[in-house]
């Protein structure tokens, strides 16, 4: 060997120790110091920010897409309208107009799915004998509810499986029902079968509270049944009503408050607060609704100063649904301190007079056994403690009892069904316009006799059309559907 | 040293004289710019008297009467001149010759000097000259047309436009397609030509394919551009060149200045001038107009209903109200923007001698934009050191440059650049004359309800950047024996970024913060509490680094008739990122959804309620490598390489991987007799060649910031409006993700994590090219014509695509491989040196032409069972890939058509309607590219131009679309009356359909008449808003003037000088269709999906310029 070619050779074996020195940091990618991978993660990790993310969804701007969430059911059912001093633009004209378009309500889809998504993932991450599984459960029934409830056929038994398949196909709406009840039956094994664990510091709904969880699940157990009365198979709805009761585990007597700790700061305020409050896009832009403010006047309900923020001279004011008419300045109320209470308020995921106007609902129409009209004062006076009235209870009997008219003194009703949706509705004001647009679809109440004063004489949607992104991303299966435009009037298979 | 020349010539000339037959001639041989052509020989024609000229170009030979002197060089045409009797000194002007002849040595991959005769493969080479004949301001704009196969395309038109360049279109569907940037041996971020100061650079070469490119494996899959800075050479000298400019806007969109401002409101609010304004005439029921309107859906100008031959516009201190003329103003828009100053100053210097030499630029460069107060400057320069030490050579080479600019932000409300704010006014409405806002009440200096002042978002809204980049690099390289050569070089950069934005506070008039309804009504701009907004401070800060080290032995050696030239070498590359994004934006009471920074884990929440997020990036790649080319007879050349990459942001069992080439050429014109001997053919060569190359398309970037947009937007709906920077994550992490986090989380101890909406495949491995290419190079008649050719085809596949999923599936996207994609085309240059020349006239033409179309072969694989994916879109169509298409392929909305593909309108109302389905509206990218580039001289007058012709894709006008909403595009003037939709047809029966001829549209949206067919009907769709994107554009002209340097008499200072005049995009052509703004802009700025523009491109400019350049010494 020359001198020469030992050069080179020195050369190679000082870059191949070089490159085996280097192998080491190839490593460095597989921890990703910006945030943490799942696979680190479990179900209480998890299981809060899911309760947030339905706060969000429901009462918040959506998270997913700024423009749509349920704010078209709370339009549609008198609680709020569009200030007219604000052009309507895009979706809001759509919704106004009745011309509802695959654009509307993407947001509304996706943010479902994907929260459904995290809840599966504490189905399926959380530590032996917790309870959020069954937690998880319970909630994610009612979320596939609420996606059937709006949009008919969905994706369920193949969605929230990306590894199986990214384009699930749709299932009938009836099929999926009848699997949601059993759903909840599962849910229930599990909460039962659940011990306290580390884990109920994530419950920031009912910590880690067996019976509370119970008692939910029961509630929507029962509000799957009930959307089935009376256009479903009733022997069906009753026997599993008389299941529900069988289990001891009884129904919501509580509003189902999410609170992780909502704060007057930055980013983290109560979504409603951030969507709705002062400083917020919609504080101007939406305004009280005439119809539920004329309503409420017409039985002297004082509740109309609770979901509407008085004007200066005392009295409420809003805009019609739809309406075009320039309101002058300083003539419309914002939301009232009984909704928009302080930037920490807890998030509504289900006021307790929504499950006691349902009991009383199953009562009036024998399927529950039980006295209807304690659970109809029962919800009112709920309603008006949810509200912030000073002596609630008493406040709510005086208002009952002081009244001959029979939408709100029970004994007075001719109509006791219509009695208890009427005040259901109200109740639900401002706060879950889904359920209330649901039960109109169900049971024609509340009766609406211009449902849009931008569209005289067009009646309220029956959905929403499946969104665009279905039509882009998962054509085939949507395509199967046949859906057209005029679909929109297709009632889902539990109305009327 | 000069002197002595001068003496010893004055005495050869002496003797030249007094031997009356045989003399000695001096002069110097330079190139077209003046620089000194080294080493050239200068042959006495038939004789085997020859001599070289030194490193200066100067030359001295003995030669006769009548004799005739040959000087030819590398890369340089021939030239004859016959010694006449008064022949005593000669200053040559040489012409390089376009690059395929035999002689001609090329740069290839890590910088080696290869004859262009042994080259399998296409490369292109453009000189400093040529580069910079049009003194552009950004280097990778003065490549735009001069070489096939290269796409240069500008995003956008602010002082700092991106740029983005690609060659021989796309092959990746979501990942990079941008080349590779190497400067003196060093990768670079595309980020970078930028920074470079474009007279440093003496030639860039580009490696388009994959064989070219291949040694410098994943890097590289989309080709390379070296870029060689300028070293020193021959004598000291110094130049210094000034450029000053100015810019105008060109094509402004085509608008409606006919209709004044109305939106839709019933009512009536009290005018100031007394009286009450009806919105809506109560007795005629048309609409009036609106003072605080941005929609012109009003009255017409012209006609005589507004209260008072004026309209108010705001109140000043004293609540008396200003008022503009009640008519229309079709400049009023227009003429916001100004004409925009640069002024480029570059001095340049450096020598060379045998030891090495030195070479130092500096740079002070500055623009105004056409936005008023937009500015741009540039500072840095250069300083390379090249030393020969016997068997050691030693290149050492350090730039430092900053890059600032100062532009005008978004505005506060739905931060909207100024372009929006500007169009977004009435055709009434002179912003000139309400350029001092003081005047006004309230700060803001609003002029109507929707859209704020362009002049107060020009005051109070800023966003700077100050961008540091230093580059340096070391080569050394030693001889180890005759025939091996030893080489490491290594090279740092590091890039930092300050990018403070801020947008003021604002005082709002009461009746805009209380919302509704005020003295002239309402406004959707009243989202703010209190009378105030703080003053929103946003401020990004970066840095990258990048450290890249190569080692490489190189070797040549000869057995017989065969020639082996080998490299084999490693390769080291070490990159890191660190970013910071600090907002305080929220306002007194507004919380979440104030602060604009979305939820990244890394968000760090502070007591004032501002917030910072962090990210760090990390990613290491080393490789080795093996390149053998054998040349049998120097006509035939076989070349192969292998290259082995390992890179850390992949699973470690797919971290590893390696890429083969193979490739020939064949120089026929040196084999075939009958081509040996031809007249016509003087050089033939053919070539073919395969190469496979890697991708990993997982490089990208991460956005930080919103309020500091920088020209192009982006279609990010957790952010308005665009980004601020965009900062290298070079991939890292990317088949980890990580879990979101819900906004207001944490609280206490619970995290509030949300499984990420993106799902990576497990094992995810590189793309993967397989790249073919045939060519010939063909010269004629002594070169005089040249051609080249080449085709290729290129297949990828085991694309990186996040698919799209059905959100039902719980994520949004999948990361996966699945799909290939074929990317062909054909290229054409051709060069005709000279095509006349007369005398002292010389006319030349170079021409090249390309086709190139990327096509989707198929996207499904695995699990997958979409057949397209989309690049984010608008709610009116977007840029998606689809198996079977060309890739990137617009698809739009549009209404439901028959099959004849006119617009079905209902029977009753007459009003279409949307078809749910995406329909396919054409490419995104261009299929046909030509480009002319005319050269004429006549003694020291030089006249350059450069044409561009594009074709074969569509663009997306999404700000069309937007103008119909406000009523303001030229076509808005049209159909506000009830009318019948031309060419429509209304279905009779299923698949029956009968042309539509008397329904007419009677009422949109609620209201009972056709006013707003517009803004709430026709601009649902998006297929109203594609047009072609074709175009040919002059891009350059530029017209030198070679001062003869005898004016200046005997002096020994001045060298040369020039002046020149140039025009930069004077001209441009469209189709009639397309009135909105240029094609190639994209609001995707450097990202794949082309086709598509918005209102954050300001409209096009053209450039003139004068120029002066002088060398002295």
């Amino acid at each position: 060997m020359s001198p020469k070619n030992k050069n080179i050779y020195l050369l190679a074996l000082s870059a191949l120790i070089a490159l085996a020195s280097c192998t080491k940091k190839l490593d460095t990618n597989l921890h990703d110091p910006n945030g943490t991978p799942s696979s680190q993660l479990t179900g209480k990790d998890y299981f809060a920010g899911a309760l947030v993310e339905i706060i969000f969804n429901k009462q918040g701007i959506n998270l997913y897409n700024a423009t749509d969430n349920y704010d078209y059911a709370h339009q549609w059912m008198g609680y709020f309208a569009r200030n007219n001093g604000w052009a309507a633009s895009g979706n809001q004209q759509t919704m106004e107009d009745f011309q509802l378009t695959n654009n509307f309500g993407n947001g509304v889809w996706g943010s479902l799915y994907h929260n459904i998504y995290d809840l599966n993932f504490v189905i399926a991450n959380s530590s032996k004998g917790s309870i959020l599984p069954g937690a998880a459960r319970a909630l994610r029934t009612m979320l596939f509810q609420d996606l059937v409830d709006q949009y008919g056929n969905i994706p369920y038994s193949q969605a929230e499986n990306p590894l199986v398949t990214l384009t699930p196909v749709y299932d009938s709406a009836t099929t999926i029902y009848k699997d949601l009840a059993l759903q909840i039956d599962t849910a229930l094994s599990v909460i039962q079968a659940s011990q306290s664990t580390a884990d109920d510091a994530s419950d920031v709904m009912f910590n880690g509270s067996k019976t509370s969880w119970t008692q939910f699940a029961n509630t929507i157990k029962l509000r799957i049944l009930m959307r089935q009365v009376p256009n479903g198979d009733m022997t069906y709805v009753k026997s599993e009503i008389a299941q529900i009761q069988n289990n001891g585990g009884g129904f919501l007597s509580q509003d189902a408050l999410v609170q992780p700790n909502f704060a007057n700061l930055p980013t983290k305020t109560n979504p409603f607060w951030a969507a709705y409050g002062p400083g917020s896009q919609n504080y101007n832009s939406f305004c009280a609704n005439v119809l539920m403010i004329n309503f409420l006047d017409s039985i002297n309900d004082p509740r109309v100063n609770y979901y509407y923020k008085p004007l200066s001279n005392g009295t409420v004011g809003g805009e019609q649904f739809g309406n075009n008419i320039y309101a002058q300045n300083g003539t419309t109320s914002t939301y009232g301190a009984g909704v928009l209470k302080n930037a920490s308020q807890p998030g509504v995921l289900m006021l307790a007079s929504t499950s006691l106007f349902m009991q009383a609902e199953a009562v009036q129409r024998g399927l529950l056994n039980g006295n209807a009209a304690t659970l109809y004062q029962q919800g009112v006076e709920a309603s008006f403690n949810f509200l912030g009235f000073s002596n609630a209870v008493a406040t709510a009997d005086a208002y009952m009892s002081g009244s001959t008219n029979g939408m709100v003194n029970f004994a007075a009703s001719t109509n006791p069904l219509q009695t208890i949706l009427y005040q259901k509705w109200i109740a639900e004001c401002c706060i879950d316009g889904l359920e209330a647009y649901n039960d109109y679809r169900r049971t024609g109440f509340p009766f609406i006799a211009v449902p849009s004063y931008g569209a005289p004489g067009v009646p309220m949607p029956q959905r929403l059309l499946y969104p665009e992104t279905e039509y882009t991303q998962n054509p085939v299966n949507v395509n199967a559907q046949n859906q057209t435009a005029d679909d929109i009037n297709t009632p889902i298979f539990w109305a009327k | 040293m000069r002197k002595l020349l001068l003496l010893l010539s004055v005495w050869l000339g002496c003797i030249t004289v007094s031997q009356a037959q045989s003399r000695v001639i001096t002069g110097r041989i330079t190139d077209s710019s003046g620089v000194p052509v080294p080493a050239a020989t200068i042959r006495i024609k038939g004789t085997k008297t020859a001599s070289m000229a030194d490193n200066d170009g100067k030359f001295s030979i003995k030669a006769n009467n009548g004799d005739v002197l040959v000087f030819s060089s590398s890369g340089v045409v021939s030239q004859e001149v016959k010694v006449g009797p008064n022949t005593n000194e000669l200053n040559i002007r040489a012409h390089y010759e376009t690059q395929n002849l035999a002689e001609v040595t090329v740069t290839t991959a890590l910088g080696i000097k290869r004859q262009q005769r042994e080259l399998g493969y296409a490369t292109s080479q453009i000189k400093t000259s040529e580069l910079n004949q049009a003194a552009v301001v950004n280097a990778a704009t003065g490549l735009a047309a001069k070489v096939s196969g290269v796409d240069i395309r500008l995003a956008d038109n602010g002082v700092n436009p991106q740029v983005k360049v690609t060659f021989r279109g796309s092959r990746s569907i979501e990942g990079n397609n941008e080349a590779l940037i190497v400067v003196d041996g060093i990768p670079v971020d595309q980020q970078y030509l930028a920074n470079i100061n474009p007279n440093e650079i003496d030639d860039i070469t580009i490696l388009k394919g994959s064989n070219a490119a291949a040694l410098y494996g994943m890097a590289a899959s989309n080709g390379v551009m070296l870029i060689t800075t300028k070293k020193g050479r021959g004598r000291f000298s110094l130049t210094y060149q000034n450029t000053v400019s100015a810019e105008r806007i060109s094509y402004f969109p085509a608008l409606q200045n006919t209709y004044s401002g109305y939106g839709g409101e019933g009512g009536s609010g009290p005018n100031p001038a007394g009286g009450t304004i009806y919105f809506v005439n109560p007795l005629t029921g048309t609409a009036n107009t609106v003072p605080f309107e941005n929609e012109a859906y009003g009255a017409p100008y012209a006609s005589l209903d507004f209260h008072t031959d004026s309209i108010p516009i705001g109140e000043d201190q004293n609540q008396h109200w200003y008022y503009v003329p009640w008519k229309s103003l079709p400049n009023g828009r227009k003429d916001f923007f100004q004409t925009g100053v640069g002024d480029q100053n570059e001095l340049s210097g450096g020598f060379s001698n045998k030891w090495g030499g030195l070479f130092f630029s500096g740079d002070h460069t500055t623009k105004q934009g056409v936005v008023p107060y937009d500015t741009y400057q540039r500072n840095g320069g250069r300083i390379t050191l090249n030393a020969n030490l016997n068997r050691l050579t030693v290149q050492v080479g350090v730039s430092y440059y900053n890059v600032s600019t100062n532009i005008a932000g978004n505005s506060y409300d739905q931060y909207r650049p100024v372009y929006w704010n500007v169009m977004n006014q009435l055709p009434s409405t002179d912003l000139k004359s309400i350029k001092d806002i003081s005047k006004f009440q309230y700060n803001q200096g609003f002029v109507n309800a929707y859209f704020p002042n362009p002049w107060w978002q020009v005051f109070n809204s800023r966003s700077k950047s100050s961008n540091d980049n230093l580059l340096s690099n070391v080569t050394l390289s030693y001889k180890i024996n005759s025939w091996l050569t030893a080489t490491g070089r290594t090279g740092y950069s590091k890039t930092w970024e300050n990018a403070p934005s801020y947008i003021d506070s604002i005082i709002f008039p009461d009746f805009i913060v209380n919302g509704g309804a005020g003295p002239l009504g309402g406004s959707s701009l009243g989202v703010f509490p209190g009378s105030q907004t703080q003053q929103q401070h946003e401020t990004v800060k970066a840095h990258y680094d990048d450290w890249n080290t190569d080692v490489f032995l190189t070797g040549t050696k000869r057995y017989g008739d065969f020639k082996f030239n080998l490299v084999a070498g490693g390769n080291y590359r070490a990159r890191t990122s660190w970013g910071d994004w600090y907002s305080n934006q929220y306002y007194t009471q507004q919380v979440v959804g104030a602060n604009f920074i979305p939820s990244f884990p890394s968000k760090v929440l502070h007591s004032d309620g501002s917030a910072d997020a962090y990210f760090s990036y990390k990613r290491y790649d080393q490789s080795v490598y093996a390149d053998l080319t054998i040349g049998y007879d120097n006509w035939l050349f076989l070349h192969g390489s292998f290259r082995n990459d390992w890179t850390s942001i992949l699973d470690p069992k797919n971290r590893s991987f390696s890429y083969p080439s193979v490739d020939m050429s064949a120089v026929l014109s040196d084999k075939l007799e009958f081509l040996k001997n031809s007249e016509t053919i003087s050089f033939l060569k053919v070539r073919l060649g395969y190469a496979g190359t890697g991708n990993v398309s997982l490089d990208g970037y991460t956005r930080l910031g919103v309020m500091g947009n920088v020209g192009a937007g982006t279609d990010n709906s957790n952010i308005p409006g665009g980004y601020t920077y965009l900062l290298p994550n070079f991939g890292a992490y990317a088949i980890y993700p990580v879990a979101g986090v819900i906004p207001g989380f944490p609280y206490g101890n619970n995290g509030g994590y949300s499984q990420s909406t993106n799902l990576v495949q497990a094992g995810l491995k590189p793309e993967h090219t397989n790249a073919e290419e045939v060519g010939f190079q063909l010269g004629l008649l002594k070169n005089r014509i040249n051609l080249e050719v080449n085709y290729y085809d290129q297949q990828s596949s085991n694309q990186t695509i996040p698919l799209q999923a059905s959100t039902s599936s719980g994520v949004i996207s999948y990361t996966t491989n699945a799909g290939k994609v074929d990317n062909y085309g054909v290229e054409v240059d051709l060069s005709l040196n000279p095509v006349i020349r007369v005398r002292d006239f010389r006319f030349d033409m170079s021409g090249n032409f390309a086709y190139q179309n990327s096509k989707v072969i198929n996207i499904a694989g695995g699990q997958a069972e979409l057949d397209q994916i989309n690049f984010g879109t608008t709610s009116i169509g977007g840029i998606f890939a689809i198996a079977g298409k060309s890739y990137p392929q617009i698809m739009v909305t549009d209404f439901k058509r028959d099959p004849q593909g006119r617009m079905i309108v209902d029977g009753s109302s007459g009003l279409p309607s949307l078809n749910p389905n995406p329909v396919d509206a054409g490419s995104g990218n261009y299929k046909y590219f030509l480009g002319l580039s005319p050269s004429f001289s006549y003694k020291n007058l030089t006249l350059k131009a450069v044409f561009d012709y594009r074709g074969g894709a569509k663009i997306l006008n999404e700000q069309a679309n937007a103008m119909d909403f406000a009523g303001i595009y030229a076509g808005d003037a049209t159909n506000r009356q009830a009318f019948v939709v031309p060419n429509s047809v209304i279905e009779v029966s299923q698949g029956k359909f009968v042309p539509n001829t008397n329904v007419p549209i009677t009422s949109v949206g609620g209201l009972p008449t056709a006013i707003f067919w517009w803004a709430n009907y026709y601009n649902q769709a998006g297929a109203p808003y594609v047009t072609s994107a074709d175009f040919w554009k002059l891009r350059e002209v530029a017209l030198t003037y070679a001062f003869p340097m005898k004016w200046f008499g005997k002096q020994d200072v001045l060298k040369k000088l020039d002046f020149s005049l140039i025009g930069r995009n004077l001209f441009m052509w469209r189709p009639k269709a397309n009135n909105m703004s240029d094609p190639e802009f994209s609001t995707n700025a450097t990202g794949n999906a082309v086709g598509y523009t918005t209102e954050f491109q300001t409209p096009p400019t053209r450039i003139f310029s004068a120029s002066i350049r002088a060398t002295i010494f």
